[in-house]
């Protein structure tokens, strides 16, 4: 016999030698279909709600049901909290000057709400309710007849909103079989004169973020970014592990042109800009961010404020806070709206109408102003 | 004398490995490419352009939710909404998008106009207004 023979082994070894590669090779298919499947993507998903153009990005396992499910979120959190609707708010409208509702989770926002309108001195009145009716800035903006407006903004007072609270305990049933005993709160909120109407627009987009900021707690997700118009929430990491940039628009340029770029490693981010929305009537412009004090449009010297909330707030709701603040800011004006910023723990970017940019300590180092800006 | 761990009859099988191995590998880490706009009425997509292989600008009509109509023009240079019979006409101030993730909203109408791109470690992932 030959030294050259190519049956080198005996039969049987290259049987299972055959049958092993067979067994690796399906193996090999099942993990590249497992991979396929349940591999870590990103995945976008565009919708309208909140009167605004929501955009949520995920990375993780099984991103498109975590996705659906936060917009369905944000539409019950819209009936709930939207005066048009028929959830909490509008029926403590309709109730006004009479019996309290009682409710949960609105109330819990709404304790929160509170206590910015009273720390920003009514700057942030979430009773704005009969005025901001009377502009109309979401179906046809219009000047409202000085008497009118008057007798609205009599009604306009967030220490004529009362709230009693009190906590019960309920079961929630486990996997095995047995209950947790849990503590919960119960809100009975009134508004004390009837006509006043409470209007949560200023803070609708932010308290949309914090629905989205739960899809992070879902099985497989581990980073989101959403949009609710302008307000922005972002949490986790991105697959790089690199910051998440978000860019400021530039109130004074084209509206697709950005001031510069925030880099940050999470929390909630919020705009109030008078260039947003507004009218002209008999040669001047009448932007949408009302002062509750005296009923008109806010001139405080400012274009825009943006305000980040960042992570670790001690706060159940950050993204409204975010959004609660950038308006109240934008009324107060840059050093009272700083001296808010500060007793909170965020942090800000204030544009004057005179184009000057003051950006809060916290920033610094975070922002990059646009090169050619 | 030599020992081969596998026959010639058996390198096949192992080629097959290796290239399912390879298609695992590169559909892992294929993303989206070329900058294209993209056009959703209600968060569903209704239009796509390539805008890279146009040779001249198009323009193109799109009726959105309550009735109100859109003119959109796309270009090399990228996509705008030129003109729009909402009342607030925003989505139409937005004027012209050139970047990918920029975004041009019409709220009554219930339309976006956006352009997707490869993403590169500048592009933001957000933008607030």
């Amino acid at each position: 016999m030959s030294e050259k023979s190519t049956i080198l082994r005996p039969k049987g070894r290259r049987i299972i030698l055959i049958l092993s590669g067979a067994a690796l090779a399906l193996l090999l298919a099942g993990l590249f279909i497992w991979q396929f499947v349940h591999r870590e993507r990103e995945y976008t998903l565009d919708t309208f709600a909140m009167g605004s153009y929501v955009r949520q990005t995920l990375w993780g396992r099984e991103p498109e049901e975590a996705a659906a499910e936060t917009v369905q979120r944000i539409e019950e959190l819209e009936r709930e909290i939207s005066w048009r609707r028929d959830g909490d708010i509008a029926k403590m409208n309709a109730q006004a000057g009479g019996e309290p509702v009682t409710v949960e989770d609105t109330g819990e926002l709404l304790a929160e709400l509170l206590e910015l309108s009273e720390r920003s001195g009514g700057a942030l009145d979430i009773t704005l309710g009969p005025v901001t009716r009377l502009w109309d800035f979401d179906g046809e903006p219009h000047l409202p007849d000085p008497e009118e407006l008057e007798k609205a903004l009599a009604l306009v007072d967030y220490r004529k909103l009362s709230m009693d609270s009190e906590e019960y305990w309920y079961a929630v049933p486990i996997e095995d079989g047995s209950h947790l005993d849990c503590i919960g709160t119960k809100y009975h909120v009134s508004l004390k004169e009837p006509g006043m109407a409470l209007d949560l627009g200023a803070v609708g987009k932010g308290a949309a973020c914090d629905e989205a900021a739960e899809t992070i707690y879902r099985e497989g997700i581990s980073g989101m970014v959403a949009s609710v118009g302008g307000s922005v929430c972002l949490r986790g990491q991105k697959p790089d592990g690199g910051p998440f940039r978000v860019s400021v628009r530039d109130p004074k340029g084209d509206p697709a042109e950005s001031l510069g770029v925030l880099e940050l490693d999470g929390g909630y981010i919020s705009t109030s800009g008078s260039y947003e929305k507004y009218f002209e009537q008999d040669g001047k412009r009448y932007h949408h961010i009302l002062d509750p004090r005296t009923g008109c449009p806010a001139e405080s010297g400012l274009l825009s404020v943006t305000v980040w909330c960042p992570p670790g707030l001690d706060c159940k709701y950050p993204g409204a806070l975010s959004d609660g603040l950038a308006t109240a800011c934008f009324v107060l004006g840059l050093e009272d709206g700083r001296k808010l910023l500060e007793s909170y723990g965020a942090e800000g970017i204030f544009i004057g109408e005179d184009g000057e940019l003051t950006v809060t300590e916290g920033l610094k180092g975070r922002f990059t102003p646009r090169e050619d800006g | 004398m030599e020992r081969r761990l596998f026959s010639k009859k058996e390198w096949p099988l192992l080629l097959i490995i290796a290239l399912a191995a390879a298609l695992w590998l590169v559909l892992s880490r294929t993303g989206p490419g070329g900058t294209r706009a993209v056009v959703e009425r209600g968060g569903e997509t209704v239009l796509t352009r390539e805008l890279g292989g146009l040779e001249a600008p198009e323009l193109v009509e799109i009726t959105g939710e309550n009735g109100i109509t859109f003119t959109l023009e796309f270009s090399k240079e990228g996509a705008r909404i030129t003109a729009a019979s909402c009342p607030d006409k925003t989505c139409q101030r937005t004027g012209q998008l050139t970047r990918a993730g920029d975004v041009a909203v019409c709220l009554p109408g219930r339309i976006a106009l956006r352009l997707e791109g490869p993403k590169t470690d500048q592009a933001p992932d957000a933008e607030t207004y």
